[in-house]
């Protein structure tokens, strides 16, 4: 799994707490931060998030690859194949309905 | 000609779109999808009534048999691929599932078109065989009854009536 650099502000508060943490634990404040946003990712993925998500890759907002991390390889697929059919659902209908 | 597999039937049984349907099109299907539909009469699944209500059609609905499936996955049952091994008949127009699941597998293996019900709901609006507002609301019945893979999907499709608001007509 490939990593990002990313920059962002944190109260100092937080910080000076998570730096202890990290001590104890013997992990280095990267490492914690990433479980503790696993964590927090697992606890909101419920089904009204996950329907949240398709929704996004319906809008365009999320490509494949996102969607992909959410939902996993096989739903993103499923999703993916019905979007397709959803975009071209007036040219298919037009077509059903001169049968 | 559409091939409708268990899934679509019910789908647009649940919604009593299937008499519509049935009027409009020349839908066939197999007996491995209407064992299927037996089968959900019997076992008291959620899907009971739509399927009862598809098996009292039955005389509309053309039945093959298909001897031997040959495609089955994880994501594929023995009805649809029975309904896959059909579809590959060339006076087949569609394949008409809504397993929106076994959609990317089912695609391949199919020379003909996919379509999932929304679709077929746009048709019967072309075909002026129910409204534009009907439509919608049936989508919206459509979406209620699925879960958060297809809600979406459903929900969607009902853009493509946006302009008619509920309750007009």
């Amino acid at each position: 799994m490939g990593t990002s650099k990313v920059n962002f502000r944190l109260p100092t508060r937080l910080i000076e707490k998570a730096d202890v943490a990290a001590k104890i634990t013997h992990k280095n404040l990267t490492e914690l931060v990433t479980e503790a946003l696993r964590e927090y990712l697992a606890e909101i993925e419920d089904e009204a998030f996950q329907e949240a998500v398709v929704e996004l890759y319906l809008d365009d907002q999320i490509g494949f690859e996102v969607l992909k991390e959410f939902i996993g390889r096989q739903d993103a697929e499923s999703v993916r194949a019905s979007k397709t059919l959803l975009d071209h659902g007036g040219e298919l209908a037009d077509d059903l309905a001169e049968l | 000609m559409l091939v409708a597999d268990t899934s679509a039937l019910v789908s647009l049984a649940t919604v009593d779109l299937l008499p519509p349907v049935l009027a409009e099109f020349d839908v066939q299907t197999t007996e491995t999808v209407i064992a299927e539909l037996e089968g959900t009469v019997e076992y008291d699944d959620p899907a009971e009534d739509a399927a009862r209500r598809v098996l009292r059609h039955r005389e509309h609905l053309t039945v093959h048999t298909v001897d031997d499936p040959r495609f089955e996955s994880s994501r594929i049952d023995i009805g649809e691929g029975s309904c896959a091994v059909l579809a590959r008949d060339e006076a087949v127009d569609f394949l008409l599932t809504d397993d929106l699941r076994a959609l990317p597998e089912l695609q391949p293996l199919v020379a003909v078109r996919a379509a999932i019900s929304s679709i077929v709901v746009n048709a019967l609006v072309n075909r002026g065989a129910i409204t534009r507002c009907e439509a919608r609301m049936k989508l919206e019945e459509m979406a209620d009854a699925r879960d958060w893979l297809e809600a979406p999907i459903y929900r969607r499709a009902q853009r493509l009536f946006e302009d008619e608001p509920l309750g007009s007509e």
